[in-house]
């Protein structure tokens, strides 16, 4: 059984928070299944697609732009990321870090641009569940791990599979499962609390249940929004080596303040301010970079 | 740099929304004001309520017709010259006047002349009845017009012994009598010893046309009125007569808009096309329903082509402004139903928007309003008319201070789980429902409406707005602007908007956050007391009303969005309006159903109703 | 693996069925076999009052099934449970045939009454017992899965989703009071005969009605510990405590609640079912707010989320309502009232919370985490 096609009716219907610019939206998405090279593909079921990242990158953002009551958190944005890279992104408070997340895993919607995973697939058409389901894992801000739960059940409901309600009912775990989850505990060192409540760990081994459950996803892109906040050197130095274990496998998006953090990891830096790219680059090039150094400091 | 989320709380008017509740007003306005043409708007006081109030009434109304009159009025009283006076009408309208005239002696000197024609009716000739007759209605007696009636109706007798003219009561084998012009009780008598004044038919014709014109020529506007309107499409000449002779003195917008339409029906009979054309178009457009009814009669009998046209068309618009005026009268009966709603719903506004608490018990506050107002009213039996005006403060304050109770004692262990608030605020309306009934009755109690409430705004012929409901409408519009400047302008507004916004910050910043919390409660809940009272004078007031309002509340404040004391206006008088228009065809409990299940629809298409918050604040 | 696999781990649900159990053991043998005169002997009405709370019971464990474990709290499945109960009602109708009042063979009397001269569509095969059993849980399935379905997708939660429940059933309430609907206007349905040719005044007839009364519940009791056992107990669970986080992870949070929800509203109905022949009628007042509100702090008394808390709560409760309002009928608002004060603000867990403390402190004192965990 395939999952129900989805209609331009049904995405439009998406997300009512923001209904304001539904119009606007039914305009665009009109218009985009107007063009001419793309004619009728709103038949197709758009994460039924093959990722496609044969030009490179994985993630393509172009022209974004959201406002909140007139205020732009997101401005004509445009960013890129690469199959298998590891990218940190940086910026002071309020540069749109948070919302670019919100955006591209389908929880907020954007006024307009585009926003495609490989070259095919049109995030924007896609709900929350879907996202998740073609490999998009978001581990957000504030940890949320399902606190009632135990950490291993934790780590079995994020686990990849099929997640629609009936199968979800009969599901039984296989040895094969059961193994990776007991693997992934180790990778997070939480195997000795496997059988504990989820509400019962401390900040950090939170931070660390919810990357587990990433992993558990085995989501392509990674989207890590401040994983190290109130951990300790020892566990940021351990978070940093899973982390770079992933690149190449994964793509990675960390989001993060800890410039030290940020340092030990990344290859490539994108610098957001006011919600647009102030600068991409090496860490040592964005340091260097005259107009980061007056945001992060100038002010 | 601008905050980069500006929090849409009540603070962020939706000046949309002021616009649609601004133009749904001025659109009613304008209407009643198209639809009535003149600018004569007409008390009718309800006189059944309590008769010493509608005597007042009656006399604060007589004052400007009769220009100077009272001082004079007094002066009479006072010297018992009123004879001399140049004054020669009587003040109708003053009852210290009418009680003095039972004092025999006092008005003596004018009474030889009406009484001398009134012993003349017992008489057997009729020639001399007749010229009895014609003296009293030529005497100016205020009485006079009273006397003829009787006459005409054959009431009036005179008994046997000594030809004394009375009213007679037939009871049991005999007659109660009654002194004719003092009113003065004569006892009982046998059957035959009163005898009844006949009158034949020339005489009746007569007394008819000197009832008009004597009734016509009353100093009382409202007497002339309704003199007036009792002559549309039942004219005869004499009557006519009188109309004419009254049009060219009379003053009055409303009277001569009535005696020229009674000419005008009259006037349809004409002989002449040309007659009954002018007649035509005289009564024009009128709303009497008598004007409509004269225009069919001459429709079905009409032979002459242009004038049939004419009546037509005159029909038609009659019949499109009666729409008009069904369609205005359906619009304010809808903001009436809004504006109880909005009453109903904006101290929930308060709790429920600003704070995010669920109170259930919003409708018991509001019935505790209602009661208070019943307890105001037993301890002023004597000034129900003034007792609003202790009530709304007493209600504030009795329902506020419930409110502070229960946010102190409940709702602030709670903050933060909406849904056992929810539960726990549920369970104090059910004590406190239980407890009014334990106190006072489990039976409904009697609120009085002061005399200013009842009665009603004739705007035109077609159509009056009862004054209860266009207070009630006007008062809810009051507390709205009150609740609205409350927030807005106030220290505690700008700290309860604080505090809903954002609580650490605002404690950090030395908002003493749980007194704010109490008070913005006690807010909350004083409203839903004011909005009792204004209640207690539209419906039932018993232990369960409050439960009538609770869930229409929430609607309410859900279909408007969460924290918006605009959407809260704009959605009640939105729904009162869409119940009321919809109840002709529905009938009024589906089209409440109805109404339920749009905002049921509603909501799954807008969350956040209709003037949402957007930004981070609303995504909580 | 058995049928009592889902009660694994829940020994309150363990002694909750073994007491339920027993009861329908003892109490046909108090009522039929013990004889009338035997201070031992249970009077048919009683029978009927138990059965009566054991329907309630069921109610209060779909409420729980929404309420406790997917966060959802509905303050209208008293209007799937009066929407159950009314198709039975219609059922029980037609069977009394021509010895209604008025006599007609097929009209009820209220339409005879009402001049109505044939019957109307909807009334149609339900003389027939399994489509009206059908239509027992089909109704408000139906009513529960168009309403879902409209809430869910829009993602109406929380306090919001409570009202417009709350409107939903007091708007069914409006329409059932009304005589044009067909159901019996204010009086309702009732002056019901017999059931399957069996007598209702009969006491082996209530004695069946109670039994079945427990094997539902013991089976509703049973289905709702296999769903939450299952992973989609614990996704349920997952979209009480982290609905968004739950939605980032790749589940259908709204086809979740959907099934759920709707599988709940079918349990309330057949617990509607199996009141109405037991208390003999069925009336719009069944769904007023006030119902579905009280039968919401059944649950809470119990403990929510617990499951068989809700049995208990349901049956404290209504004993408590019988007793005082037998005794002392003024008071019964206030210790309603009270009770919703002191659980929300002192019993957060409910009696089965109370259990599981007392529990917990005769196994071993708490660990920190455990203390933590109780915040």
């Amino acid at each position: 059984m395939s999952p129900p096609m989805h209609t331009e009716r049904d995405l439009l219907r998406r997300d009512r928070a923001f209904d304001f610019s539904a119009q606007q939206q039914a305009w665009l998405q009109f218009k985009e299944s107007m063009r001419r090279d793309r004619t009728f593909d709103f038949m197709i079921n758009v994460k039924d697609l093959e990722l496609d990242v044969s030009h490179g990158p994985i993630l393509y953002i172009e022209d974004l732009s959201v406002s909140f009551d007139g205020f732009k958190a997101i401005d004509r944005l445009n960013f890129y990321v690469d199959a298998g890279e590891l990218r940190c992104v940086i910026g002071p408070n309020g540069a749109g870090k948070t919302t670019m997340m919100d955006i591209i895993t389908g929880k907020t919607r954007p006024d307009a641009g585009s926003l495609y995973f490989g070259q095919k697939i049109d995030l924007l058409r896609l709900s929350e569940p879907e996202i998740a389901e073609i490999g998009i894992g978001r581990k957000f801000q504030k940890p949320t791990v399902f606190e009632h739960h135990r950490v291993f059940e934790n780590l079995e409901l994020a686990m990849a599979g099929d997640k629609r309600v009936f199968p979800t009912l009969l599901a039984r775990l296989s040895g094969a499962q059961r193994d990776r989850i007991d693997e992934v505990l180790n990778i997070i060192g939480l195997a000795e609390q496997a059988g504990r409540d989820a509400g019962s760990l401390s900040h950090g081994q939170k931070q660390w249940l919810e990357i587990g459950m990433l992993l558990m996803q085995d989501p392509l892109l990674l989207l890590v929004d401040e994983p190290v906040a109130g951990m300790t050197h020892q566990e940021m130095d351990r978070t940093a080596e899973l982390l770079l274990s992933l690149q190449g496998k994964h793509s990675v998006v960390v989001v993060e303040h800890d410039m030290d953090f940020v340092r030990s990891i990344a290859r490539r830096v994108t610098v957001l301010h006011q919600g647009a790219v102030l600068a991409e680059g090496s860490m040592d090039q964005v340091q260097n970079d005259p107009r980061v150094v007056e945001v992060y400091l100038g002010e | 740099m601008r905050h980069p989320y500006p929090s849409g709380s009540h603070a962020s008017t939706c000046p949309a929304a002021a616009l649609v509740a601004a133009s749904i007003l001025v659109a009613l306005l304008l209407a009643c004001a198209a639809v009535g043409q003149t600018a004569w708007a007409q008390t009718t006081a309800d006189t059944s309520a309590r008769p010493g109030a509608a005597a007042a009434g009656a006399e604060t109304e007589a004052v400007p017709e009769s220009d100077g009159a009272p001082p004079s009025a007094v002066r009479a009283r006072l010297d018992g010259t009123a004879k001399a006076s140049a004054e020669p009408e009587p003040e109708p309208g003053d009852p210290a006047r009418r009680l003095d005239e039972q004092v025999p002696g006092v008005g003596a000197p004018e009474q030889p002349s009406l009484e001398a024609a009134l012993a003349a009716l017992s008489e057997r000739s009729f020639k001399v009845k007749e010229q009895a007759a014609t003296d009293i209605a030529a005497s100016g007696d205020p009485r006079a017009a009273d006397l003829l009636k009787a006459l005409l109706d054959g009431d009036l007798y005179y008994r046997k012994d000594d030809g004394r003219i009375v009213r007679a009561e037939r009871t049991g084998d005999g007659w109660t009598l009654t002194e004719a012009l003092t009113g003065e009780s004569l006892g009982t008598v046998g059957r035959r010893d009163a005898k009844k004044i006949t009158i034949n038919n020339p005489m009746r014709t007569k007394l008819r046309a000197d009832l008009a014109a004597l009734t016509l020529a009353s100093p009382d506007p409202a007497v002339r009125f309704s003199a007036a309107r009792e002559m549309l499409g039942t004219a005869n000449t004499a009557s006519l007569a009188a109309l004419e002779t009254q049009l060219a003195r009379e003053e009055n917008a409303r009277v001569r808009d009535a005696i020229e339409l009674a000419l005008a029906i009259a006037g349809l009979e004409s002989e002449t096309p040309a007659g009954r054309l002018a007649a035509v178009d005289a009564i024009g457009s009128s709303l009497y329903p008598e004007a409509r009814n004269a225009l069919n009669r001459l429709i079905t009998a009409e032979a002459d082509a242009v004038v049939l046209a004419a009546a037509q068309a005159a029909r038609a618009d009659i019949e499109r402004r009666l729409k008009n005026n069904a369609r205005l009268e359906t619009l304010f009966f809808g903001l009436s139903l809004g504006s109880v709603l909005v009453l109903a719903a904006i101290g929930l506004a308060i709790t429920f928007g600003v704070m995010g608490v669920i109170n259930m018990a919003h409708g018991e506050l509001i019935m505790l309003g209602a009661y208070t107002t019943y307890l105001v009213q037993l301890l002023m039996p004597n000034a129900i008319d003034y007792s609003l005006f202790v009530a709304i403060p007493a209600a504030f304050l009795v329902a506020g201070l419930f409110g502070v109770a229960i946010e102190r004692g409940v709702i602030r262990f709670l903050y933060g789980r909406p849904l056992e608030t929810l539960l726990a605020t549920f369970g104090i309306s059910l004590i406190l429902q239980q407890l009014v009934r334990t106190i006072i009755s489990a039976q409904n109690v009697v609120v009085e409406n002061p005399s200013w409430m009842s009665g009603s705004l004739a705007i035109n012929p077609a159509l009056s707005l009862t004054y209860n409901r266009v207070y009630i409408l006007v008062f809810a519009l009051l507390v709205f602007v009150a609740l609205l400047l409350t927030l807005r302008r106030t220290a505690l507004g700008l700290q309860v908007r604080a505090v809903s916004q954002n609580r650490a910050m605002a404690r950090a910043m030395g908002v003493r956050s749980a007194r704010v919390d109490a008070l913005t409660f006690g807010l909350g809940a004083g409203i839903a007391g004011v909005a009792g009272v204004a209640l207690s004078q539209l419906t039932n007031v018993g232990p369960n009303m409050g439960q009538a309002y609770i869930i229409d509340s929430f609607m309410v404040v859900v279909f408007g969005g969460v924290g918006n004391l605009w959407g809260t206006l704009v959605a009640g008088l939105t729904l009162g309006v869409a119940n009321k228009l919809m109840e002709p065809w529905t009938g009024a409990v589906l089209a409440k159903i109805l109404v339920l299940v749009f905002i049921i629809l509603f909501i799954q298409w807008r969350p956040r109703g209709l003037f949402p918050q957007r930004g981070r604040a609303a995504e909580g | 693996m058995g049928p009592l696999t889902p009660l694994r781990g829940d020994s309150g649900g363990q002694a909750m069925l073994g007491v339920l159990l027993l009861v329908a053991i003892v109490v046909p043998v108090l009522n039929l076999v013990v004889p009338e005169g035997s201070p031992w002997h249970m009077s048919t009405y009683t029978v009927t009052l138990l059965g009566k709370y054991l329907t309630y019971a069921l109610l209060a464990v779909a409420v729980d099934l929404v309420w406790g474990h997917l966060g959802i709290l509905s303050l209208g499945h008293g209007a799937f449970f009066a929407l159950g109960g009314y198709a039975m009602g219609m059922y029980l109708m037609r069977q009394i045939g021509d010895r209604g009042v008025y006599g007609d063979p097929v009209l009820p009397d209220f339409m005879v009454f009402l001049n109505w001269q044939e019957l109307p569509w909807f009334w149609q095969g339900f003389d027939m017992f399994w489509l009206a059993a059908l239509m027992v849980v089909l109704v408000p399935g139906v009513l529960a899965l168009v309403f879902g379905w409209l809430a869910f997708r829009s993602r109406v939660t929380g306090v919001y989703l409570s009202i417009i429940t709350q409107a939903l059933t007091y708007a069914l309430m409006l329409a059932f009071f009304r005589n044009e609907m067909g159901f019996g206007g204010n009086n309702g349905l009732t002056d019901f005969k017999d059931m399957l040719g069996f007598d209702l005044q009969a006491s082996s007839t209530r004695v069946a009605l109670f039994l079945a009364s427990a094997l539902a519940l013991a089976l509703g009791y049973l289905a709702c510990r296999w769903i939450l056992s299952s992973r989609l107990g614990r996704v349920a669970v997952a979209i009480r405590d982290a609905e968004a986080r739950t939605r980032f992870i790749g589940y259908r949070v709204d086809r979740v609640k959907l099934a759920i929800w709707t599988f709940s509203a079918m349990l309330a109905g057949i617990a509607g079912a199996l009141y109405v022949p037991q208390v003999g009628i069925i009336n719009p007042g069944e769904f007023s707010p006030l119902n579905s509100i009280e039968l919401v702090v059944w649950v809470a008394v119990g403990g929510r989320a617990t499951l068989y808390g809700a049995v208990i709560g349901a049956i404290v409760v209504n004993y408590g309502k019988t007793y005082l309002t037998g005794a002392f009928p003024e008071a019964w608002l206030f210790a309603l009232g009270g009770l919703f004060v002191l659980v929300t603000l002192f019993l957060p867990q409910g009696i089965a919370g109370l259990f599981q403390r007392l529990g917990r402190r005769k196994a071993a004192p708490p660990s920190p985490e455990q203390a933590g965990e109780a915040t």
